[in-house]
């Protein structure tokens, strides 16, 4: 007899909590899609700069490209975020490839030029 | 600088060493006035020659002071102290020519003693015209060892100044305790190295001085680690504000600039050294850097 009756009470409390997550999602959503709320979201926390700064990032619009929809990743790396503001934005950079000639070394200049070759 | 492209890439062959005289040359083929190198895998294979087309191409016999100009280091210090961040990385695998590029040697000054003294002695110039009215210069100099920061200039021999990441096994041969943390600072849009030490300097011997001082300090490392040196990537940063006059009565205005000149660790590939352990993640960090560097410049590239 009392179980019976918490779990009554159990009940509604929870029908009281679903009402108050529904309403909270209807204010969220108000004015923006719940996508577009999840998505500056998950930006807010993965890129916490500014892209609107970077030339970057306003030419990567402009191209249209499919595929490659995100910044250059620079925090994927320590090298690359250490260098971020030398590699972006305001920035010049020159990539000295420095190979050998030597026949036995070929296959490593290959694959040096191949990695810094323009495409 | 010659276009607008923010990314140059410039390609260096280096000369035979003495003992490699009796090695044969003839599968790569650079050739500078037309900006292409052609590879191939063996001399009567035609089907496997591949060319590749760059900005610039240095051969062999080119001397340190022709490739500063003929990679256009001149104009990219002018666009430094113009607020222009400027950058210049050596890549290649081990033995290449990176530090000889990047560092050069006593008689033969490479791409960092150069771009130094011509900051500073054109920073005079330009005080003594009175288009600059004054500058102040910090440099830094750190090195990154399998994704860890390490001060090249902290006075401290054993530990690095401002506690951050614990390292690993690979911290004690090395003979350092601790990495420095990696913070992102909101208003500079930037990351920066908690605790890298940044001395101010005034003149171009002055940044040389803190250069060796990390050189020095980098060998001492490589001894106990084995070639650490061409196993980390080296950062060596110079950072610029020039006020400059103001013109026809207007305010001073204040220009910063960042110098960086990276020599990167060996690319060579980790299934080729047949590495395990400890040299393996040497490698898998080293290649995942590279990796995202190169991912960085193309994109770059691609929409330039």
């Amino acid at each position: 007899m009392h179980r019976k009756r918490s779990a009554v009470a159990h009940t509604k409390f929870m029908l009281l909590l679903f009402a108050q997550v529904i309403k909270a999602l209807a204010e969220n959503t108000q004015g923006k899609s719940r996508r577009s709320f999840s998505s500056s979201f998950s930006t807010m926390i993965y890129y916490p700069y500014d892209f609107d700064l970077s030339s970057i990032h306003s030419r990567y619009m402009s191209s249209g490209k499919p595929g490659i929809e995100k910044a250059p990743p620079y925090r994927d790396s320590k090298l690359t975020s250490l260098l971020k503001n030398s590699l972006g934005g305001n920035s010049s950079t020159l990539m000295v490839a420095c190979i050998t000639p030597s026949d036995s070394y070929v296959e490593e200049a290959t694959s040096t030029l191949r990695c810094v070759n323009k495409r | 600088m010659s276009s607008e492209q923010r990314v140059r890439v410039a390609v260096r062959v280096r000369p035979l060493l003495a003992n490699e005289a009796d090695h044969a040359c003839s599968l790569v083929a650079a050739n500078a006035s037309k900006g292409t190198v052609s590879t191939k895998e063996s001399s009567n294979d035609a089907a496997s020659s591949r060319s590749f087309q760059f900005d610039t191409v240095v051969e062999p016999e080119v001397s340190q002071e022709d490739f500063y100009h003929m990679c256009g280091l001149r104009d990219m210090v002018g666009a430094a102290l113009q607020g222009v961040n400027i950058s210049v990385m050596a890549y290649g695998q081990t033995g290449s020519g990176k530090t000889y590029t990047m560092e050069g040697t006593e008689d033969e000054f490479g791409i960092v003693p150069r771009v130094m003294a011509e900051t500073f002695s054109e920073l005079d110039m330009r005080q003594e015209r009175g288009v600059v009215a004054n500058y102040e210069g910090q440099v830094s100099f750190l090195q990154l060892y399998n994704e860890r920061v390490l001060d090249l200039l902290s006075l401290s021999d054993g530990k690095v100044r401002g506690a951050g990441v614990q390292v690993g096994s690979m911290g004690g041969g090395l003979g350092y305790q601790t990495g420095l943390a990696l913070r992102y600072d909101g208003a500079k849009d930037s990351f920066y190295a908690e605790g890298l030490t940044t001395p101010p300097v005034r003149t171009a011997l002055e940044a040389m001085h803190y250069f060796h001082q990390g050189i020095a300090k980098r060998v001492v490392a490589a001894h106990a680690m084995n070639a650490a040196s061409s196993r980390s990537h080296c950062v060596f940063t110079l950072d610029l504000k020039i006020t400059l006059q103001g013109k026809g009565g207007l305010a001073e205005q204040v220009v910063t600039s960042r110098i960086a000149l990276v020599d990167l660790a060996g690319s060579e590939r980790a299934s080729k050294t047949h590495a395990v352990g400890a040299v393996l993640e040497e490698s898998i960090s080293i290649n995942k850097s590279l990796f995202v560097l190169r991912q960085v410049c193309i994109f770059d590239r691609s929409h330039a």
